[in-house]
């Protein structure tokens, strides 16, 4: 009886160490698992950024060619019609024989003094053409779902996550290697038991902390 | 007064240094596994970077060459509107109905070279078409010069990006081949284990013990990346 009582406190304290030892390696490798999800997370966002990037940039290149393709044809009739205008100012009879005739014409027989905008809106009144508010106006079109810098800035916070929750790991890992120490000196299991779960708890909390922050 | 049989003291040494080193093994793992998705991260973060700055530096470039491209039409158009009209002033001087037909063409003229501009973001009073326009070239040889550097700048930022994506994929993939060492090392400690105290056994830590050394050197080589 007096030999078998010491062998099962050996036995229940080798015990104790092992369990811990199994909890401080898988918190350890699950831990490492989230941060690798958290990384590949981050990945992803950083690629779809990119995606979104050559898709918006390509709609900026073709909204800007369409707008500047329309301007020759906006502002085709201008030289004509302030010619008609300038030269309807005169009051001279020979400007009906001129080349704007049909504008002076149109301008003389309705009573106009003034030019008024064509195209509008993108061709001001005094002709010229908004290339600015038609690029907008053709943007604003567009279906680009979700913008590069939001999918950037997502995948900069998995990435700051997977970071936090990678750091956890040491704890825990430092967790394991203080329950070995137990194993390995029986001098200083107890303290050395303690530290270890100390230091897997310490891991789990930052972990939950970093990861979910 | 206990008496430690030499066999048994021999099993725990080996049992002691086996437990040891895979703690310390644990530890340096943990360490590596940090190192390499680090590594990964900056390397996905600063690869990304540079492909966008890529299309950035071409989305600008070929916006930027659409907008040159517009004003120096214009400038163009303007230039010819705005001297021709001059001329045939000059020209129609002797002539009193042909001159008042000049007078209005440059009066049509400027309004019009005033909107061309315009529609190019230049902005120009109607007054002051043609003096203004040695200072309109000299605006549109400056937008051409930005865009230039531009489109540079943004080619070298883009390959800066790279060679840090470069950088950082040499440091993880140092990072795993450690990790490779430490996982042999990790299996000859179970080998030990099995094995238990012997000379086989004493080989294979040995062995696994080298392997935690060569892991922990290579990780420390993999910082100086």
């Amino acid at each position: 009886m007096s030999e078998q009582a010491p062998t099962a406190a050996t036995e229940a304290q080798d015990t104790r160490v092992a369990v811990v030892l199994a909890i401080a390696a898988i918190v350890a490798a699950a831990l490492a698992a989230w941060a690798t999800l958290l990384t590949g997370s981050a990945d992803d966002h950083w690629q779809r950024a990119i995606r979104s990037e050559v898709r918006v940039s390509a709609n900026v290149v073709n909204d800007t060619i369409t707008a500047y393709d329309q301007v020759p044809l906006a502002e085709a009739t201008i030289e004509h019609r302030f010619a008609a205008a300038e030269l309807a100012k005169t009051g001279a009879p020979l400007m009906r024989t001129t080349f704007p005739a049909v504008y002076v014409n149109w301008f003389l027989e309705n009573g106009e003094q003034e030019l008024k905008p064509n195209e509008a809106p993108w061709v001001r009144s005094d002709g010229s053409f908004d290339v600015a508010g038609r690029i907008a106006a053709l943007r604003g079109r567009e279906t680009e779902g979700v913008p590069p810098p939001t999918l950037r800035a997502q995948g900069d916070a998995d990435a700051h996550r997977a970071w936090l929750v990678g750091l956890a790991i040491l704890p825990a890992a430092v967790g394991f290697l203080a329950a070995a120490t137990a194993r390995a000196f029986p001098r200083v299991r107890a303290p050395a038991l303690a530290v270890a779960l100390a230091l897997v708890l310490l891991a789990i909390v930052a972990a939950l902390i970093g990861g979910t922050s | 007064m206990d008496v430690e049989l030499p066999e048994t003291a021999g099993r725990d040494r080996f049992e002691r240094t086996v437990t040891l080193l895979i703690g310390v093994a644990t530890v340096l793992a943990a360490l590596l596994v940090n190192l390499e998705l680090s590594s990964h991260r900056r390397e996905a973060r600063a690869s990304s970077e540079g492909s966008r700055l890529a299309v950035s530096a071409f989305r600008t470039m070929t916006t930027g060459s659409l907008d040159v491209g517009a004003k120096t039409t214009a400038l163009v158009r303007v230039s010819d509107l705005a001297f021709n009209s001059r001329a045939h002033v000059i020209a129609a001087k002797s002539d009193f109905q042909m001159s008042l037909l000049a007078k209005a063409e440059v009066g049509s003229a400027d309004r019009s070279a005033a909107a061309y501009l315009r529609t190019v973001g230049f902005t120009v009073p109607v007054s002051q078409l043609v003096q203004s326009l040695s200072g309109v070239q000299t605006q549109l040889l400056g937008a051409a010069a930005d865009r230039e550097r531009r489109f540079a700048d943004g080619v070298t930022q883009s390959n800066e990006q790279v060679d840090r994506a470069d950088r950082y994929a040499r440091r993880g993939s140092r990072a795993t081949l450690a990790l490779a060492f430490l996982a042999s090392a990790g299996a000859l400690f179970g080998l030990a284990a099995v094995l238990r105290a012997g000379r086989a056994g004493w080989v294979a830590v040995g062995t696994g013990a080298l392997g935690v050394i060569a892991a922990a050197a290579v990780g420390v080589s993999t910082l100086l990346l």
